[in-house]
């Protein structure tokens, strides 16, 4: 098989992996090496769906011993097989990358033999790449469920950042559908990574030349949608993942039927890709504004409004909570605002003391779409904004998504927000 | 402040636009326009550039009024925008007589722009570092840029670092000028003309394995080619291998 179609096969076996960032760490080139990573991380590209291409992501073999229900790659799949030697992987990362195509190389892999003989291999590759060509570009890898601890944490130390997918959100949808995968196979590689990462640090706070061990941290990914877990669900394992695991992302991947099964849904199933949108939203919110899981959803409310974004439902149900007055409020109550921003927060705090006023947050950059009708400046609101749930949600929901509600063509303006909201993706 | 009938001519260097600031400090007067264009009626004076004098402007920015404030400064001049020269004198007139920093003062009309005009100059050198694309033709590296601000010095030093033991050229088709490394030296040369040579056929068969990277990663039931657009405007595409074909 030649080097094209290799390419091609375990390209396609790799593109439901979502995590394609190269960020989180800085790293200068040494004068004898190729390649320097930076902390923000660079796309370099877009594919026709609109993600960023920031590495070469791509399995190292989808010639796989396990049989998951959901993956493409499964045992039992009648697909085209394909495996790249290391030689074929480390050539292809420093060709793409010296033509500035790629920030690094995404590796993973189907179970090729065993889970040991396939993290031996992916060792084997970057090994080549990070001593032999000297490479100090991005290297994220998948650790191997079920593979020796002491092989998986090997892997570490030639990787940026280390990731194990998770998969399903509950232990009961790993049964069903990834039956050789367990809840303690997943999360054990998770702890041993997290636990690297900590011993790492002392490591090299006595040691300065100590070798670093992932040290853009680990990440994770679970499939929406394939069972039937709620948005609740699935925020509270997001948060308890990054208060016990400490990871640095945990991504979101709107599950596209790629085999018939009838555990699964029905193979014309469009991706749920708004409901992703939100569970991403609600994750910033999370990282970033100090948000709680059971702020956002409760037993009552399971799942996202798919017509609203998470932050402005929290604030319409919690309209006791504004408006806030940016003249002396403090960050943490800005940063709750619809619409405003890390950075616009922090800049309405740093000028505060020059004067504010409507048109100076406009030539802030700050958009008053949402947050106007949740602020006032020295006790004035903004001129036609109220703070009124049915107004807010008349201007922000908007008519056309009304007008494709109201069925019948009598039916009163509120009552269709109510329909609207009952008719979350929960009630399927 | 009052205009005072009168333009300055300088030699279009950064340090020759800080010698029409410490002019205009100096005699204490704002000129109708600071230009390096000569086809002009208007009176002007000729503003010599003295490294001295541009060290002393430049030092001043730094110690009083902030590295960030620096920053703008010169991504504002990279910006080569007609008018921008005025601005920064303005700006720099304005951050002097009220001290704090960029951001307190976010809400007042000159710095709203001036801030905003850097910004669309750094978003600019970040896209170059993302969609630029290098051609190897035997070892050596080639790659051809359309920026809409002068950014081969902001990139400079991160492709220096990047490709410290490479060969490269980069050249600016918009600003006629390149960025050339050769034997870990780097320099921004003028050109006014640049051929791009034949690709070789070591070459094209990356492009074309890139090209078949590029195209399988597409999940293609989450198409969405205005995400697309958004995130690598089209008018990149011409110098991006993956995409060069679909340019129109």
């Amino acid at each position: 098989m030649d080097i094209y179609e290799k390419l091609k096969i375990l390209t396609a076996a790799a593109k439901f992996d979502v995590a394609c960032t190269s960020s989180g760490v800085n790293r200068k080139n040494n004068k004898g090496g190729i390649g320097s990573t930076v902390s923000y991380g660079i796309c370099h590209s877009f594919s026709g769906d609109g993600r960023c291409i920031s590495l070469l992501k791509i399995l190292m073999s989808n010639d796989c011993v396990y049989d998951c229900k959901y993956c493409i790659n499964r045992h039992s799949n009648d697909i085209e097989r394909a495996t790249f030697t290391p030689r074929e992987i480390a050539e292809l990362t420093i060709n793409f990358y010296r033509r500035n195509y790629i920030e690094g190389l995404f590796l993973s892999s189907g179970v090729y033999i065993n889970p040991n003989e396939t993290v031996e291999r992916m060792i084997e590759t970057l090994k080549i790449l990070r001593e032999e060509y000297r490479f100090n570009g991005y290297i994220h890898v998948k650790a191997i469920p079920n593979a020796a601890p002491e092989i998986n944490r090997a892997l570490g130390f030639y990787a940026d950042r280390m990731s194990v997918n998770i998969e399903l959100p509950t232990e009961n949808s790993l049964k069903l559908l990834a039956p050789q995968k367990t809840k303690e196979s997943i999360l054990k590689p998770m702890d041993m990574i997290k636990t690297g990462i900590e011993e790492n640090k002392n490591e090299i706070a006595l040691y300065k030349h100590a070798p670093h061990f992932v040290p853009a941290g680990q990440s994770t990914q679970m499939i929406i949608g394939a069972t039937d877990e709620s948005d609740l669900q699935i925020l509270r394992l997001t948060e308890g993942l990054y208060k016990k695991y400490r990871l640095k992302r945990v991504f979101f991947s709107a599950y596209i039927p790629v085999v018939e099964n009838k555990l699964l849904p029905a193979i014309d199933t469009k991706p749920p890709l708004l409901r992703e949108h939100r569970l991403y939203q609600a994750d910033w919110l999370l990282r970033y504004y100090n948000f709680k899981a059971d702020e956002l959803l409760n037993e009552n409310n399971k799942y996202f409004n798919e017509y609203l974004d998470p932050k402005s439902n929290w604030a319409i149900n919690n309209l006791e909570r504004f408006p806030v007055e940016l003249k002396t409020a403090d960050y943490e109550d800005i940063l709750r605002v619809p619409g405003i921003g890390v950075t616009s927060a922090k800049r309405i705090i740093s000028a505060r003391k020059n004067g504010l006023s409507f048109e100076g947050l406009k030539r802030m950059g700050i958009v008053l779409k949402r947050a106007k009708y949740f602020i006032t400046i020295g006790g004035k609101s903004y001129p036609t904004a109220v703070l009124n749930e049915k107004v807010i949600l008349r201007d922000l929901v908007g008519q056309s998504v009304i007008n494709n509600n109201s069925a019948s063509n009598q039916l009163d303006f509120f009552e269709a927000i109510d329909r609207m909201k009952e008719n979350s993706y929960g009630k399927r | 402040m009052a205009r005072d009938n009168i333009m300055y001519l300088y030699d279009s260097t950064f340090d020759g636009l800080m010698n029409c600031i410490f002019e205009a400090f100096e005699q204490k007067e704002t000129p109708v326009d600071i230009s390096y264009d000569t086809h002009t009626l208007l009176p002007y004076r000729q503003i010599l550039t003295d490294t001295d004098k541009a060290h002393r402007v430049k030092y001043s920015i730094k110690a009083k009024l902030g590295k960030d404030i620096y920053r703008i400064v010169y991504l504002a001049y990279l910006s080569r925008e007609k008018g921008c020269e005025l601005d920064i004198l303005e700006f720099v007139r304005f951050c002097f007589s009220h001290k704090g920093n960029a951001s307190e003062n976010m809400n007042t009309p000159i710095v709203s722009k001036m801030f905003c005009l850097a910004k669309s100059v750094s978003r600019e050198q970040h896209h170059i570092m993302e969609f630029l694309r290098f051609n190897d033709y035997n070892g050596n590296l080639i790659a051809v840029i359309n920026p809409e601000y002068f950014v081969l010095p902001l990139i400079a030093s991160h492709f220096e670092n990047r490709f410290y033991n490479e060969n490269f050229l980069i050249f600016d088709e918009n600003h006629f000028a390149a960025l050339v490394h050769i034997e870990k030296r780097t320099e921004i040369i003028p050109v006014d003309e640049f051929i791009v040579p034949e690709f070789t056929e070591e070459e094209k068969k990356f492009q074309t394995l890139w090209k078949l990277f590029y195209d399988t990663i597409e999940i293609k039931q989450r198409r969405n080619y205005n995400l697309r657009r958004t995130h690598l405007p089209k008018r990149f595409w011409k110098n991006v291998t993956e995409l060069k074909d679909e340019y129109i």
